[in-house]
């Protein structure tokens, strides 16, 4: 009996080893590149790394200001587009879809939402960048959001089957129109849970460099307008990254800590939030 | 024009299983009219026909007549909204909304159908909740959570809700069977009251409820109707020998 008892102990503690081993093999490239990025990025950040423009080459100081306001402005934008698109097709998807059609739709975001983010940009390119004959925000800001839609749709759709059925009975049997249900009485317990789709999908998208090389392209400059080329925070570290000056990779790096604080933030404010139901009722 | 509900040749089906089997009869305004029967035998697919709530449900349809105050709410050009609004339902487990406040469960089917003015909601709020026997106890946390009463108290909370919106007729879908004897007490009272108001149909499995609150009682079995008569007759002396084995507790 013995035996049987040590072997199992063994085994145990081999079984744990393995587990906090690939655990901890985990988080050691995490927490590599949380070093990395803190320890260099932390001595760019200074005042003017947010409110001047890029100094000219050659010269010492600047920031990059133009690109955190073009950040900011491509994604706000997108998420003015993306939120509401993708949870309009979540409710679809919860609501109204049955049968062929919504499994279709369902399969199409899928593949929406694993299409490499440079397909993306190559296809914002092509409707909008080659007619318009420019880089713009707006084409920025377009790729950015068809980038949200697919996580927003299905974190909106799993949202809304967790409500009960009950919601919706005893709605419909007040008399009270569908839409009417769904709008009011429905979407109305999950606002949080779907602040929690919104954040990811947006911490997705505000590291995106990739489609905004080929939409927004880049600004030296402070935008004057939407229909012109924006800076924005990834771009700019790519740019400087790939420059020859010391002051320039500082910069990069400086962008990638703020970066990774915004994405960071995101991603704990996700985890305060998503809880389902656990917003006001309870 | 006596009859609030006259059910004709109504068939209800899940997908290909037909649940409810031709049944036929009627409802005079103002009664108390129980169904009874074993659980599967299609009480509650029978009184979601009323409301038109069965086809909701993906691949549920109904076919036959359904008159209620004289006007059939199975037609197609009938718009189920409207029949809602005529016809309240309460679920078998209490179901206030979470997210609203015991004032805003009463008024939502107002509210959400233009009624805006303050003074209306809170006239209905209060004539509702007092119908349903639960003003004196929520008058004064009219603002907290519904979900925060007690189970009996949200059920009489969502008695008053279906109140709210003037309905005719009230469906009850085994109203009682999630509370305790003293709640499902206070919610018979409340039905004796209430029948001087409105039409009742409940579907129940407490033989000795139906007898307490009905004047009629409907036995269901395999989706048929078998028998429908005089409370106090079809516990006493039943026709049918099916009904006979059910009530004295021989199956089902």
């Amino acid at each position: 009996m013995l035996g049987v008892f040590q072997r199992r102990k063994i085994l145990n503690v081999l079984v744990m080893g393995i587990l906090y081993g690939a655990t901890l093999l985990a988080l050691v490239p995490l927490f590599s590149v949380f070093y990395c990025v803190v320890s260099r990025g932390w001595p760019a950040i200074t005042l003017d790394f947010f409110t001047k423009l890029p100094s000219p080459v050659g010269e010492v100081g600047g920031g990059i200001g133009n690109a955190i306001l073009g950040t900011a402005t491509l994604v706000g934008m997108a998420s003015l587009v993306g939120i509401p698109w993708g949870i309009i097709i979540g409710i679809y998807l919860s609501e109204y879809g049955r049968g062929r059609r919504a499994t279709t739709v369902r399969l199409a975001v899928d593949i929406l939402g694993s299409v490499p983010s440079i397909i993306i940009g190559l296809f914002v390119y092509t409707i909008m960048v080659i007619p318009m004959r420019g880089f713009s925000a707006y084409a920025g800001a377009t790729a950015l959001a068809i980038l949200m839609v697919p996580t927003i749709a299905r974190v909106t759709e799993e949202i809304f089957k967790l409500v009960p059925n009950t919601v919706r009975e005893s709605g419909l049997a007040l008399g009270l129109s569908r839409w009417k249900v769904i709008l009011f009485l429905v979407l109305r317990g999950t606002f949080s849970s779907i602040l929690t789709g919104v954040m990811l999908s947006v911490a997705r998208i505000i590291g995106e460099t990739a489609p905004l090389l080929f939409t927004a392209l880049s600004n030296s400059y402070w935008q004057r307008s939407l229909s012109q080329p924006v800076a924005s925070v990834p771009v700019q570290i790519y740019n400087y990254a790939i420059s020859p000056f010391d002051d320039w990779h500082q910069k990069a790096w400086g962008g990638a800590f703020l970066l990774t604080v915004l994405i960071f933030i995101l991603n704990l404010g996700t985890r305060m939030v998503s809880h389902p139901f656990s917003g006001r009722a309870s | 024009m006596n009859t609030a509900i006259k059910v004709k040749d109504l068939n209800a089906f899940f997908g290909e299983t037909k649940v409810v089997n031709g049944v036929n009869f009627s409802c005079e305004k103002k009664e108390v009219l129980a169904l009874i029967g074993p659980s599967g035998c299609g009480k509650s697919t029978l009184i979601r026909c009323i409301n038109r709530l069965h086809e909701e449900t993906p691949g549920a349809k109904a076919m036959g007549e359904i008159f209620v105050n004289g006007e059939n709410v199975l037609a197609h050009q009938v718009d189920p909204v409207l029949v809602r609004s005529k016809v309240g339902m309460v679920f078998q487990k209490p179901n206030p909304f979470p997210t609203l406040s015991v004032f805003e469960n009463v008024v939502v089917g107002l509210k959400l159908s233009g009624v805006r003015t303050k003074s209306i909601l809170e006239e209905s709020c209060e004539r509702a909740l007092k119908q349903a026997a639960l003003w004196n106890e929520v008058k004064d946390q009219l603002k907290k959570p519904g979900s925060s009463l007690s189970g009996g108290q949200q059920q009489r909370l969502c008695i008053a809700r279906a109140l709210a919106v003037n309905p005719s007729i009230l469906l009850m879908d085994e109203p009682t069977s999630a509370l305790d004897p003293i709640s499902t007490a206070k919610i018979e009272d409340l039905i004796e009251i209430l029948k001087g108001e409105v039409t009742i149909l409940i579907v129940t499995h407490n033989m000795q409820q139906a007898m307490r609150v009905s004047d009629r009682t409907a036995f269901m079995l395999w989706g048929e109707l078998i028998e429908i008569e005089r409370t106090a007759k079809i516990f006493s002396n039943p026709v049918d020998e099916r009904t006979t084995r059910y009530i004295s507790g021989k199956f089902g």
